[in-house]
């Protein structure tokens, strides 16, 4: 329990590390999904959700990118999807897609845009960023899976979710006999 | 049996009635005979037909085949035909479900005065056996079922309600002065690999979310959920992978709010 006080005006923005909190969910996403809009719901609490931003990178040199669908649907859920082009042939690996959302991260900071920052990953490299905005005056909260966020992030910020313990995971029925329908999107009609 | 579908199940059976039909030339079947002249023969639109000279298979006196028949080219006085396939028994053992289907439903439409009769003697009686035992069947059933709900309605009223809140055990709704009312109990109960019961499972649908350590399940009611309810059941996809099933078993649950939400404890 933080001793640091939440209040319902607080403005809260919400920076997800999309590959990294896919990466380390545990679960078999053949029978589940992670439920973003529930994860932001969640999250948010009873506070005002300025803006929920995605950060994820794309591989420009395949024609067809699967994410692209994911992307707009998280869009058309009122998401703000920053994708860069990452891709780094040479180590065959993406690249960029953290520096993107620190940058982001400070402009609303020195904005002063929100009262509260929501980092969702695990990942160390953060730590610094967390520091820097807990010094502008400005509150961190760090969400991630337990088996994958760094000691140093989960200490750093004001307040951790620890999301194996949330229900996130959303389920669908027993696909009838014959139909082979693992769940392929995040199918759902609400908007935050 | 007409001579189209004759040649429609021998083209699934070769898988080359699209090859037979594409020839030009025309199909049919045909019986053939000895003829006075002691040669294999037959008849074709009241022309002679004989085999074709080139065939491979042999075609015995009374034999019955799908032809493909060409006209002799030279006087036009009779027919070759080139034998496709023999109709025998194995043609028909040969068929599939549905030509066999057909095939009997176009025998007994031809032959039906024929076969009704018979069929009445022969299947009348079981047919009446049949529906006693399957109606005292479940018949029985009903009253087992009808005697299990007395005694639990009966020990519902028996005992007093505040001491069912408070023991916590066993929840049970039910209208207390209609003893018409069917017991249901709120537990939360897994049948068997994927499928949850309970009396709070009301509704069609359902948003179900669990969390990555399997622990808790929460069901909201929502009409555009994922997961259909019915008969106080749901079938969760997967869930005999993740948590497997050692039995059936009851799940501690918490309402939330008066919206018919509810979470579910499986550890």
């Amino acid at each position: 329990m933080s001793i640091i006080s939440d209040s319902s005006r607080d403005r809260v923005m919400i920076f997800i590390d999309l590959r990294n909190i896919n990466n380390s969910s545990k679960t078999d996403s053949t029978y589940s999904r992670l439920d973003y809009i529930k994860m932001v719901k969640t999250f948010r609490e009873s506070r005002i959700l300025k803006r929920a931003y995605v950060f994820d990178g794309i591989d420009t040199i395949e024609n067809s990118n699967p994410s692209n669908d994911f992307h707009n649907l998280l869009r058309y859920h009122g998401f703000t999807v920053d994708v860069i082009d990452s891709y780094d042939p040479i180590t065959d690996r993406q690249k960029g897609v953290d520096v993107n959302l620190v940058c982001k991260v400070m402009r609303h900071a020195f904005n002063d845009d929100f009262d509260t920052a929501i980092i969702v990953s695990g990942d160390g490299d953060f730590v610094p960023l967390v520091e820097e905005i807990k010094q502008m005056g400005k509150k961190v909260e760090v969400a991630a899976f337990e088996g994958s966020c760094n000691r140093k992030m989960k200490l750093a910020a004001d307040r951790f979710h620890c999301m194996d313990s949330l229900p996130l995971l959303e389920m669908e029925s027993v696909p009838e006999e014959g139909i082979d329908s693992p769940i392929q999107s995040m199918a759902t009609t609400e908007v935050f | 049996m007409l001579l189209k579908d004759c040649i429609v199940y021998a083209g699934d059976k070769l898988n080359t009635f699209d090859e037979f039909s594409g020839s030009g030339s025309d199909m049919t079947v045909l019986k053939f005979a000895i003829n006075s002249s002691n040669n294999i023969s037959s008849r074709y639109k009241g022309k002679m037909v004989y085999p074709d000279w080139n065939h491979v298979d042999v075609i015995q006196p009374g034999d019955i085949w799908i032809c493909s028949m060409e006209m002799n080219p030279k006087d036009g006085g009779n027919y070759f035909a080139v034998p496709m396939m023999r109709i025998d028994a194995s043609f028909l053992y040969g068929l599939n479900k549905s030509q066999l289907s057909e095939l009997s439903l176009d025998i007994w439409n031809r032959n039906r005065e024929i076969l009704e009769p018979v069929m009445e003697e022969i299947f009348g009686s079981t047919v009446e056996e049949m529906i006693e035992s399957a109606v005292s069947e479940r018949t029985k059933d009903l009253e087992e079922e009808n005697s299990k709900l007395k005694e639990r309605l009966e020990s519902a009223i028996e005992s007093p309600r505040s001491d069912k809140i408070d023991d916590g055990s066993e929840k049970v709704t039910a209208v207390m002065s209609t003893p018409k009312t069917i017991v249901i109990k709120d537990d939360v109960v897994r049948i068997d690999d994927n499928t949850l019961e309970s009396g709070l499972l009301v509704h069609p649908k359902y948003r179900v979310h669990m969390t990555a350590n399997h622990d808790v399940i929460v069901f909201r009611p929502d009409i555009n959920g994922r997961v259909t309810c019915m008969n106080n059941r749901v079938s969760l996809n997967g869930l005999g992978t993740l948590i497997p099933f050692t039995g059936e078993c009851e799940f501690g649950y918490n309402t939330i709010g008066d919206k018919g939400e509810f979470k579910v404890f499986l550890v």
